[in-house]
């Protein structure tokens, strides 16, 4: 109590107060481009599924959902780019890229649930780095998932990802934990 | 003494700000859980349908009499094309393997069972087959090894599975022992007698 008190007492300081905000505008100024990932089942989990014994021996597993496709909105993914000084006016591209960190693999692709654009009439394009699906097979190595270009003032892209599972590459139990990264590919 | 203090807390505040920001990164967890499988059939060359492996057709080993007198028996061994299926799901690098188990083998006879390789419907890491030869009180064996890790299914499809090769000898010698086990009065003109033979998919690591 004792500290905040001081601390309150410190920022009726002019010298004080300025020395706050030059750090406040240095931590915003760092603010790079951020990706969220939000699953359906929990903000951390995407899909589960549960497998069970074929009825016929020699058939695959069978599992819970019927199938093994994902729900379309397994995991919703949210880009934002801030404004960037001396970026205004040109777009911009970014790339976003997806990789098996643990567990059995698995492909997905771009949900063909729409994407939406915020602000909605500065719609920038997205394009597919991938055939059907992409397959992480590999833990640890980055795959490209798709590119974005944001058009000038196009600051945040909201898509969805489906999920694939192939019964006859499952060899293991545990969960499959999937990073997805965006870097900035820089003006075009 | 003041100003540290202000530099202090507003560093400590900056920092959880930042720290607690998105990132370029964030992660997703696809939750699998799968329960360990072992599923075993023996069937014929058809295609598996249905909820349940239709049973193999059985085997007739039958001896008669030369054509000649003074030669051997002759031992005749009938049966369709069967085929050994089996899904199997293993964690931890853990394998499975087959035993084959005859309730009984009669005076004489040595008979043999061999399990070919899968074709291609085979998904996984299916097991290495054998030949065994059941014969006086060696009665099981083991068929199949090296079943897994992991998934490993024969597939359903016709011609499907570890085709399995069964022959037939006997020992003219053994004969003399025929039907000693028989009461007395039942041993006629024929002695039948049926084996049954069990196939169980277990634990081998």
């Amino acid at each position: 109590m004792i500290f905040l008190i001081r601390t309150y007492i410190a920022l009726k300081q002019r010298k004080a107060l300025l020395l706050c905000l030059g750090i406040l505008i240095l931590a915003v100024s760092l603010q790079a481009v951020t990706l969220s990932a939000t699953g359906k089942v929990s903000t951390d989990v995407a899909w589960e599924l549960v497998s069970a014994s074929p009825e016929l021996a020699g058939d695959g597993p069978a599992f819970s959902s019927g199938s093994l496709v994902s729900p379309e909105d397994a995991t919703m993914i949210v880009i934002e780019r801030p404004e960037i000084a001396g970026g205004q006016g040109k777009d911009r591209m970014f790339r976003v890229m997806a990789t098996l960190s643990s567990g059995a693999q698995i492909s997905l692709r771009l949900s063909s649930e729409p994407i939406l654009w915020n602000p909605s009439n500065k719609r920038g394009s997205v394009t597919l780095l991938y055939n059907g699906y992409l397959t992480l097979a590999t833990q640890g190595v980055a795959s490209d998932f798709l590119d974005i270009v944001f058009h000038p003032v196009g600051e945040v892209i909201t898509f969805y990802v489906q999920y694939l599972l192939d019964p006859d590459d499952v060899s293991f139990l545990g969960d499959s934990v999937i990073t997805f990264t965006v870097i900035d590919l820089g003006e075009i | 003494m003041k100003k540290f203090f202000v530099i202090l807390a507003m560093s400590i505040l900056v920092g959880a700000f930042v720290m607690a920001q998105d990132t370029n990164t964030d992660t997703q967890t696809i939750t699998i859980t799968m329960n360990e499988i072992a599923l075993l059939a023996v069937t014929g060359a058809a295609a598996s349908t249905g909820q349940t492996t239709e049973d193999a057709p059985g085997v007739t080993i039958t001896v008669t009499q030369p054509e000649l007198a003074g030669a051997a028996p002759v031992v005749s061994v009938e049966y369709d094309p069967t085929y050994l299926r089996y899904t199997s799901l293993r964690f931890a690098g853990f394998t499975r393997k087959v035993t084959t188990e005859f309730d009984t083998i009669p005076a004489g006879f040595k008979i043999s069972l061999a399990a070919g390789a899968t074709d291609g419907s085979a998904k996984g890491n299916v097991g290495t087959g054998t030949t065994l030869e059941f014969v006086g009180s060696t009665l099981s064996g083991v068929l199949v090894t090296g079943i897994g890790p992991g998934l490993a299914r024969t597939g359903t499809e016709a011609n499907a599975g570890h085709p399995l090769t069964y022959t037939a000898d006997i020992s003219e010698t053994a004969l003399n022992d025929l039907g000693n086990d028989l009461p007395d009065g039942a041993f006629l003109n024929a002695v039948d007698t049926v084996i049954l033979v069990t196939f169980t998919l277990v634990d081998e690591s």
